[in-house]
């Protein structure tokens, strides 16, 4: 058996694993704090309660306000293109009512209370998509937008499923299905702290936080294999490997984007940065068009956006070498 | 003694609302916290969101610091409550039955296959035994720091440490044997 020393030596690489550099957290820590003195500054005490008791009559008129609103057609969001504001405090509103939404659990199948749930959440999901749709996103989220619609219409039908197999007591269906429903509120959640927190970088802190991202596609062995060939798992037919090995490199790549836009490029770096952007959203379609072909058992399909997915990582890294060598 | 003086004179600044004085002194405390966030949490995301939400609670509850001396275990102790409070939004407790996994391509090599088993046992762990093994084991804390953020103390933190590291080792051979 290892040693005290051999063990901890273990823990520590294996939790180093889990703990990537996160260059941005300074910036993205010291911009909540801007913002949250900016919305109240450090009363006293007394003066904080009442506050706060002000602040729970106003979240609890938010949320029936928000409700009554989603009960009707009227168009609350302006249509058009909105200003990035007004864009992050929609997103903010939906994203805290969809979370509040979110946070339940289903015990049995005899949890009366699980269905009802399940429904208030997707009206939650519906509600922000309903918003999405009415707006068109100020062009330094045009790379997420589609994202976050992509993860809430995924949500949406994931619950479909968790329904029907819960009326059918379906042990693997509620399984799957909770755990694709898991997996895209997670997606979106990231997604949505990277829009409301999004700002500026300097040349120095954009470049690292590339790094970090570029790094983790370079270290990613199934994003290297595509550069040259397909995926062996999406060739010999193992659909379940491939759909994972897919979703891992989706990970990637969205994470990729979501930090573009948290740590959003300086000036100096903005047309190299849109090349970047423009080829990870290539990557991003033509990863969203290889999980549509698997599913439909297109091989073709499948192949053809393998091929589109490899070349545009071969194009991330060279905008990366670009943007390094040239700032 | 200069260096208390000057750490005061900085949480005295920024109970007067000096904002640079409290990022100075929260400044390099956020790697430690975002490390032990994701090891508790595995999942990088969510560590920088229990980091920023710890961040906002320190600034709110400056007035509880005494000196800055204690101003690190104070911190991560926020950081280690944002942790516990973090819990996975939806859960189904129903499921026992799985797909069985499709064979993988390739074999994971022993040192990739060994981080996920203890990464495993980990978070099979009560979260009191977890915190004090990532304190000690992975952030190097002296365990009068592990038993000021874990708020015990330091003889039940070396208590729980040990039988944190018999626990650890317990599942891992028990998940070895299953496994061989």
């Amino acid at each position: 058996m290892d040693t005290d020393r051999e063990l901890r030596f273990q823990l520590r690489r294996a939790l180093d694993e889990v703990a990537p550099p996160a260059p941005w957290l300074a910036a993205a820590v010291k911009r909540e704090l801007a913002n949250s003195r900016q919305q109240a500054g450090r009363p006293s005490v007394p003066v904080r309660l009442a506050f706060s008791l002000l602040a729970l009559l106003l979240v609890g008129a938010v949320v029936i306000g928000f409700r009554a609103w989603a009960s009707t057609t009227h168009p609350v969001v302006p249509a058009g293109r909105v200003s990035v504001k007004s864009y992050q405090a929609m997103i903010s509103v939906d994203s805290k009512l969809f979370a509040s939404a979110n946070h339940f659990g289903c015990s049995s199948y005899n949890d009366t209370s699980c269905l009802p749930k399940v429904a208030q959440a997707d009206a939650s999901a519906q509600a922000w998509l309903d918003d999405l749709n009415r707006s068109r996103p100020p062009e330094r989220f045009v790379s997420l937008d589609p994202l976050l619609r992509r993860h809430l219409a995924l949500i949406l039908s994931a619950d479909q499923a968790f329904v029907t197999a819960f009326k059918a007591k379906d042990d693997t269906g509620t399984g799957a299905a909770s755990s694709v429903a898991t997996s895209e509120l997670g997606a979106v959640q990231s997604l949505a702290a990277d829009i409301t927190a999004s700002s500026q970088g300097t040349v120095a802190s954009y470049v690292a936080a590339i790094a970090v991202d570029r790094a983790t596609l370079s270290g990613c062995a199934i994003c290297q294999l595509l550069v040259s060939s397909p995926l062996a798992s999406c060739q010999s037919g193992q659909a379940a490997t491939c759909a994972t090995d897919l979703a891992a490199i989706r990970a990637r790549v969205e994470s990729f984007q979501g930090h573009l836009i948290l740590l959003y490029a300086p000036n100096s770096l903005a047309a190299a940065d849109a090349r970047l952007q423009a080829d990870l959203a290539v990557a991003a379609q033509a990863l969203a068009a290889g999980e549509s072909a698997l599913a439909a058992h297109d091989q073709v399909a499948l192949q053809a956006s393998e091929r589109s997915l490899g070349q545009a990582l071969v194009r991330v890294d060279a905008d990366f070498a670009s943007i390094v060598g040239g700032k | 003694m200069a260096a208390e003086q000057a750490g005061m004179t900085l949480v005295r600044e920024a109970l007067s609302g000096d904002n640079t004085a409290f990022e100075v002194m929260l400044d390099p405390l956020l790697e430690p916290g975002y490390r032990l966030a994701c090891a508790m949490l595995h999942d990088s995301s969510a560590a920088e969101d229990a980091v920023q939400e710890a961040a906002l609670k320190a600034w709110r509850k400056l007035n509880q610091l005494r000196d800055t001396s204690e101003m690190r275990p104070w911190f991560l102790g926020i950081v280690a409550n944002e942790c516990r409070s973090t819990r996975r939004s939806r859960w189904w407790s129903v499921v026992k039955a799985t797909a069985a996994p499709e064979p993988a391509v390739e074999e994971p090599s022993d040192a990739v296959e060994a981080s996920v088993e203890i990464r495993r046992a980990l978070l099979a762990m009560d979260k009191g035994k977890r915190l004090v093994l990532v304190l000690h084991w992975y952030l190097d804390l002296p365990i009068e720091e592990v038993a000021a953020v874990a708020g015990l103390s330091v003889h039940a933190v070396e208590s729980r440490l040990r039988r944190g590291i018999v626990e650890l080792r317990q599942r891992l051979e028990g998940q070895r044997g299953y496994r061989s």
